[in-house]
């Protein structure tokens, strides 16, 4: 067993389970944290992730498979996915603009997997580039889903939309105008009345602080 | 070599600063303090800040030990803030600079902030958590701006405190935030409130009211104790600020923390802090209440990195304005 990352909330070690490669996501103590407080948010973010990653899975979105499930030690052990977070790999084409066609590509499927996602009824709640990964086959897979949850309104959708587009632009300032190309994708995919989703979108951007003031 | 002098207003505090080159020769300011249970009003604020500028001014250049003829540069806050103080501050910043016959750059507080963090600690590019009485962020550099990777939905991190210790009653001086985290020591009963997460944005609104509606019997039943209502306070939005932080960290690959603002100097949020950049072994730099609590100095440096960067405006351009976002702002300074 050995470390392979370490992430805000947990660590993860990579392993074998029945001769399959995988990985041990484990929640572990934080110490700068409250005990009492510690304790619910490891219980209840290991709940949330394994119920959404099944969900997900259930409607057809690719996610780790769950092995087992070890709540007592808040410790999911699931399938080793090979291949890049789209996060690495924006940032490693960063500088080769020659295939625009597949970058355009890669934007379209992450609004239509989160398009899905939300249409089965999934918030995911912290919704960055780091936390989708790409196949070599190109097939994108949905990890971290500790502050998911289910049923999400409008408002939370919304939400989800704004985190990544958040995390989209900070990070990867050079595309950043290809923030609607992710938008046209989740459009196609989502099956409920997306204008209402977009028209909060809106909202959420241009809410308290972030609302620009003229004189 | 450039000397420059930098004005500050914003909130309820009125600082001004002299440095030369990165090495402060002046430090000076004066807090205007309310009494308990009540926060501070603009047009009380303002009138205050007029009342001392001058008499400020003078122990400031007189502290520094330098003739007014060798400033090269006069430099104030643009935003954001409360809009009467602002003015109020600005107005001297103006009529000094054409009475001095120096060039006058407007600067953006929250920026300047982080300057100021960067300059006294050394640190080269940390993921900066700033918090204050007005502002929550967790801030990026990246491709000339800083970026604001998430923030408060709602009320500063620090607002969250000073209206909790209204509802206690306690000290304004020397600042609300200071006495809860006094008693925030002497607290063991944890009491749970809600977590609020969204991603990387943190609220605390909703912790607020809860807290509001549930102290008074809490406190009268003898259940809980004010200390332990300070002590389960800050534990709770802390942690989400580390995390929060901790988050943009892992995203960026970041191995460096600067926690700047008044909120900054609060040593149990520096502690958790360190312990979690311990445990993913990076590196935390913090400042103490000098630098931490708004003050002219953090004006006068960033307003001399600008001018040195060429930074140039036209009189027209050196208004105030209340909302002025950190990432509005090209850094020229930065490579």
């Amino acid at each position: 067993m050995e470390l392979y990352k370490q992430g805000a909330e947990s660590k993860i070690f990579t392993t074998t389970y029945s001769d399959r490669k995988a990985i041990i996501k484990e929640r572990f103590s934080r110490q700068y944290r409250n005990e009492l407080l510690d304790l619910n948010i490891r219980k209840e973010r290991t709940k949330a992730e394994a119920k959404a990653i099944l969900k997900c899975k259930q409607g057809g979105i690719a996610t780790p498979v769950i092995y087992s499930l070890d709540l007592n030690n808040y410790k999911i052990i699931m399938e080793h996915i090979n291949g890049q977070t789209v996060n690495d790999y924006l940032t490693n084409i960063k500088d080769k603009q020659d295939d625009n066609g597949k970058l355009t590509k890669l934007l379209t499927n992450i609004g239509a997997i989160v398009g899905k996602m939300h249409s089965l009824g999934v918030f995911h709640g912290d919704l960055t580039t780091s936390n989708i990964i790409k196949k070599e086959d190109d097939t994108l897979v949905l990890i971290d889903f500790g502050l998911s949850h289910f049923n999400p309104s409008v408002e939370d959708k919304a939400v989800d939309l704004y985190v990544l587009e958040r995390a989209f632009v900070s990070t990867h300032s050079y595309f950043s105008q290809l923030f609607p190309v992710i938008l046209d994708g989740y459009k196609n995919a989502y099956e409920l009345d997306v204008q209402a989703v977009f028209n909060q979108f809106q909202n959420v951007r241009s809410r308290g602080r972030k609302r620009l003031m003229i004189g | 070599m450039v000397i420059s002098i930098g004005f500050e207003g914003s909130a309820n505090k009125l600082g001004i600063g002299i440095v030369k080159d990165g090495e402060v020769l002046a430090n000076c300011r004066r807090t205007y303090i309310t009494p308990p249970g009540e926060g501070f009003l603009p047009r009380e604020t303002a009138k205050h800040h007029q009342n001392n500028i001058i008499l400020l001014l003078e122990e400031t250049i007189k502290t520094s030990g330098i003739q007014p003829e060798q400033i090269d540069v006069v430099c104030f806050t643009k935003g954001p803030g409360i809009g009467s103080c602002l003015v109020s501050v600005a107005a001297v910043a103006r009529t000094l600079a054409q009475l001095w016959n120096k060039p006058l750059i407007p600067v953006n507080h929250c920026i300047a902030h982080i300057e100021m963090g960067r300059l006294i600690t050394g640190s080269d590019n940390p993921t900066v958590l700033y918090v204050s009485g007005g502002n929550t962020q967790v801030i990026a550099y990246s491709g000339k701006y800083y970026r604001i990777f998430g923030e408060t939905i709602d009320i500063a991190v620090g607002n969250c405190l000073d209206r909790f210790a209204r509802v206690l009653k306690l000290s304004n001086d020397p600042s609300p935030g200071y006495n809860i985290e006094q008693m925030a020591k002497n607290g063991k009963k944890y009491l749970k409130l809600p977590y609020v997460v969204k991603g990387m944005d943190v609220s605390f609104s909703g912790i607020l009211s809860y807290i509001e509606e549930k102290a008074p019997s809490l406190l009268s039943s003898g259940e809980y104790t004010p200390e332990d209502l300070c002590f389960s306070l800050q534990e709770t939005i802390f942690a989400m600020l580390i995390e929060t932080t901790e988050r943009a960290m892992s995203h960026c690959q970041s191995k460096e923390v600067l926690i700047v603002g008044g909120v900054g100097c609060n040593e149990r949020l520096q502690d958790m802090m360190k312990i979690m950049c311990e445990e993913r072994s990076a590196i935390l730099y913090a400042t103490d209440e000098r630098f931490c609590i708004d003050n002219g100095v953090m004006i006068a440096h960033t307003g001399a990195l600008m001018h040195n960067s060429g930074y140039k405006t036209t009189w027209e351009n050196t208004f105030c304005t209340q909302r002025f976002r950190t990432d509005e702002v090209e850094v020229t300074w930065r490579s």
